[in-house]
């Protein structure tokens, strides 16, 4: 079943089910929340070091309003793993996830973290998506600060296109639940 | 015994209220902040070469693409031959040296009686050729490792991100782009008619790329394999298609 073509329509209905004022309110705050983006790098690797080069000054990530590092996953609503998961960090970063507060993202920033890269070994985790919803991947061993701002941008444009509440009583994250419908398609 | 009075300097008021170094320090501060508020701003990629009044080093990506150094091992690219096939004869050196494993080959095999036996200088070609982007470290030794130099990394293009893992899975429709590639080494060009070789070269597998072959377009006259090609012309720059346009590619091998 192809993901792309249910996502189109379930988005579809839930635009013509809002209202004018709904997706005002929407459309105003996915416009806020995609420009201020406050990360959380969770840097196990040696990407870490391309991460510092696209904060620094010369890609400078705070053109984009994701300037700012929160160290407490509380603070924080877009998680960037940042490195080689293994096994023994697999639960931590599935319990930092947790910790962030919803609305929430998370990018992989690099082929280890996205896939697991070169390291098919017993020790390391085969891509942080058997744990965690991602949002967007960034390939690279490291990524260029280029294609980590490539990778902003397209969850910028995620973000825009989201539906956003300002009260959530339901599952807000549709990464999240795209991802449980995954797992459960697997079981 | 009793202390000397202090000779520092610091002991004038002006000194120990700091107020003229204050003052000086702000000055510093005020100075490069209204240089690079209002200098001129120098746009050339290449930041150290940058010669404006505005001391400010950050490039604005999306607007301003910098130039990526001469070598960089960019997104992956079968080499076409002349005719548009991919060089590759599907040998899987590639897939079995690549640390990550992420290259996947399947071989289907040139029949018998499809040409002729003076045609038939190759014998097998890629059915499937497929590169999982997501899983591959740039390392090049796909490149290094081809004897038929059907993959390059030239394309001086970054690999883009994406929503899902499935886009990252490049096959030969993806790959198969950037200008063709032909070489006097080459069996296709090495077999006209059984007299002797049309073309001068000398260890051709070491000194790869001396005496490059004129090479035809693929919408003109479609020369299979085995038709040869006028020799002795030198095909100095080749343009490879990448995001700002056109880059000469000078280097290969020597």
């Amino acid at each position: 079943m192809a993901d792309a073509d249910l996502a189109n329509i379930v988005t579809t209905r839930r635009d013509e089910s809002m209202g004018w004022l709904q997706s005002i309110v929407s459309k105003g705050l996915g416009w806020a929340r995609k420009y201020s983006l406050f990360t959380y790098p969770y840097a196990t690797a040696c990407c870490g070091m391309e991460y510092m080069s696209v904060a620094a000054s010369r890609h400078d990530i705070s053109r984009f309003g994701a300037e700012f590092p929160r160290f407490s996953p509380r603070q924080a609503d877009l998680l960037m793993v940042v490195g080689t998961i293994n096994l023994k960090q697999a639960p931590i970063l599935k319990r930092v996830y947790e910790q962030m507060a919803e609305p929430k993202w998370v990018v992989a920033f690099g082929v280890c973290a996205s896939s697991g890269g070169f390291y098919d070994n017993y020790a390391v985790l085969q891509g942080i998506d058997r744990i965690i919803p991602v949002d967007v991947y960034i390939p690279g061993c490291p990524p260029r600060p280029e294609q980590v701002l490539d990778g902003l941008m397209l969850l910028q444009d995620k973000i825009g296109n989201q539906v956003h509440r300002i009260a959530d009583r339901e599952e807000a994250n549709p990464t999240a639940a795209r991802h449980n419908l995954l797992l459960s398609m697997n079981k | 015994m009793a202390y000397k009075v202090s000779k520092d300097p610091r002991t004038d008021i002006r000194e120990r209220t700091y107020v003229p170094n204050l003052l000086r320090g702000l000055g510093i501060t005020a100075k490069h902040f209204f240089r690079n508020l209002f200098g001129t701003r120098d746009t050339n990629t290449q930041v150290v070469d940058r010669t404006g009044a505005s001391l400010m080093t950050t490039v604005a990506y999306p607007e301003e693409k910098p130039i990526y150094p001469e070598g960089y091992r960019g997104l992956h690219r079968l080499v076409p031959r002349e005719d548009g096939k991919p060089r590759c004869v599907a040998c899987y050196m590639c897939a079995t040296i690549c640390p990550a494993q992420c290259i996947y080959i399947e071989a289907g095999e040139y029949e018998d009686e499809a040409s002729d036996s003076e045609d038939r200088v190759i014998e097998k070609y890629p059915t499937q050729f497929v590169i999982d982007e997501l899983r591959c470290i740039v390392c090049g030794l796909c490149v290094d490792a081809c004897p038929k130099d059907a993959i390059r990394m030239d394309t001086y293009t970054h690999t883009p991100p994406e929503y899902t893992r499935q886009n990252f899975v490049y096959d030969i429709p993806k790959l198969l782009k950037g200008a063709p590639v032909s070489h006097p080494s080459d069996p296709w060009n090495k077999r006209e008619g059984s007299e002797e070789p049309h073309h001068v070269h000398k260890e051709a597998h070491t000194r790869i790329g001396e005496g490059l072959v004129e090479l035809k377009l693929p919408h003109g006259e479609h020369g299979g394999h085995g038709k040869a090609l006028p020799a002795g012309a030198h095909a100095g720059h080749q343009a490879v298609v990448t995001q700002q346009g056109p880059i000469q590619v000078t280097k290969f091998i020597k």
